[in-house]
């Protein structure tokens, strides 16, 4: 048995540098980054789209409706955009980030969770939106789409198959949306803030 | 710690998300190519909602799919689905998420390739694409297939573990 009284004292802790964000963290949080972005752009860029599409005269085909340009036919054809690939790139975005091999997250990793916070509200609320207008549509006989060269006319269940991947997508994106904001929220020490890990070991 | 349990749970939701998203895709898809077999005679419209499940899925839904098993087994550290209800659910869902889609994909892989196929339109381009349609389809066909046996695997190894 050792006697553990004839030890020496421990030597007192030596405060050790802050720790720096792993390089391969700091790249993953860039191609999140990007991401984000590139998501923000698919966004914003399917508003212009669709109000150039809305703004043409596209009856080619027997049936189909007049251009309608008003917020509401916007907002439904803007939204298809909001898709599960949208929904899908936000979410690897969040998982870059937060399951990166590094310990702590970086500066550039918390301004990736702000924008996923923001841009995934925008998705979501999008992707829903339009999910809601599509499925409550009028039943416009000039409603409809094209399957294999033919002009078919969208039923009740055309509507529902075409707004449930829109409603998984909302849930997707506005969870994401909320998982970020979470984390920004509740653990700022694993943030990389050396002010508070600094007042944690005070 | 209190904050990685939160985070835990938050992804094996995402995950799930991923797992019925992979699942409403081809689902959606087959819906809306429904209402188009009204309007279709024949015997081979059956194939329609296949084709449908297959053109909406198209990429994406495997990915989908992949995505929703790796993440499944990266919060289960490798361990057996049936640990927790969320991952003996998600399991499930991935599984038949991939039956789905392996389903939709091989048979609109062999109604391209048939003759009198109702998925390529007559013509002599489309005769010399479909090759290459069919090559796609039945190359992600295989991956569902794939998800389908590693997912079997996953849930069942719990059952071993259990009565060892």
């Amino acid at each position: 048995m050792t006697d553990t009284a004839s030890l020496p004292p421990a030597p007192p802790p030596v405060p050790l540098p802050a720790p720096e964000v792993e390089p391969w963290q700091h790249r993953l949080e860039v191609m999140a980054l990007l991401l984000v972005v590139s998501v923000a752009i698919v966004v914003f860029a399917a508003f212009a789209s669709a109000h150039a599409q809305l703004s043409q005269d596209f009856t080619t085909f027997p049936g189909a409706s007049q251009p309608r340009t008003d917020l509401t036919e916007l907002i439904r054809v803007a939204g298809s955009s909001a898709n599960l690939l949208a929904a899908g790139a936000l979410l690897v975005a969040f998982l870059l980030v937060t399951l990166g091999p590094g310990d702590r997250i970086g500066a550039l990793g918390t301004t990736v969770l702000r924008g996923l916070v923001g841009v995934g509200l925008i998705t979501a609320g999008l992707a829903a939106l339009s999910a809601v207008l599509t499925l409550i549509y009028s039943d416009d006989p000039g409603s409809g789409s094209v399957v294999s060269g033919a002009f078919v006319a969208e039923g009740l269940v055309s509507r529902v198959g075409q707004v449930a991947p829109l409603f998984v997508a909302a849930a997707i994106a506005g969870y994401v949306a909320w998982c970020a904001f979470s984390i920004l929220g509740e653990v700022p020490a694993e943030l990389g803030s050396d002010a508070v890990v600094d007042a944690e070991e005070a | 710690m209190a904050a990685t349990g939160d985070r835990a749970e938050q992804r094996e939701v995402l995950a799930l998300l991923l797992g019925i998203a992979a699942l409403v895709l081809p689902v959606g898809g087959a819906l809306m190519y429904l209402d188009f077999t009204d309007s279709e005679s024949g015997l081979h419209r059956w194939v329609l909602p296949f084709l449908g499940a297959s053109n909406t899925s198209d990429l994406i839904g495997p990915s989908l799919l992949a995505g929703a098993i790796g993440l499944g087994i990266v919060i289960s550290r490798g361990r057996h689905a049936g640990g927790t209800v969320p991952t003996r659910v998600l399991g499930t869902v991935v599984v038949v998420a991939a039956l789905t889609q392996a389903a939709g994909f091989a048979v609109s892989a062999v109604d391209f390739v048939r003759p009198g196929g109702i998925g390529i339109p007559p013509g002599a381009a489309w005769a010399t694409a479909k090759w290459s349609l069919f090559a796609r389809l039945a190359i992600q066909a295989l991956l569902c297939v794939v998800a389908v046996v590693y997912g079997m695997r996953w849930l069942q190894f719990d059952d071993r573990r259990n009565s060892s």
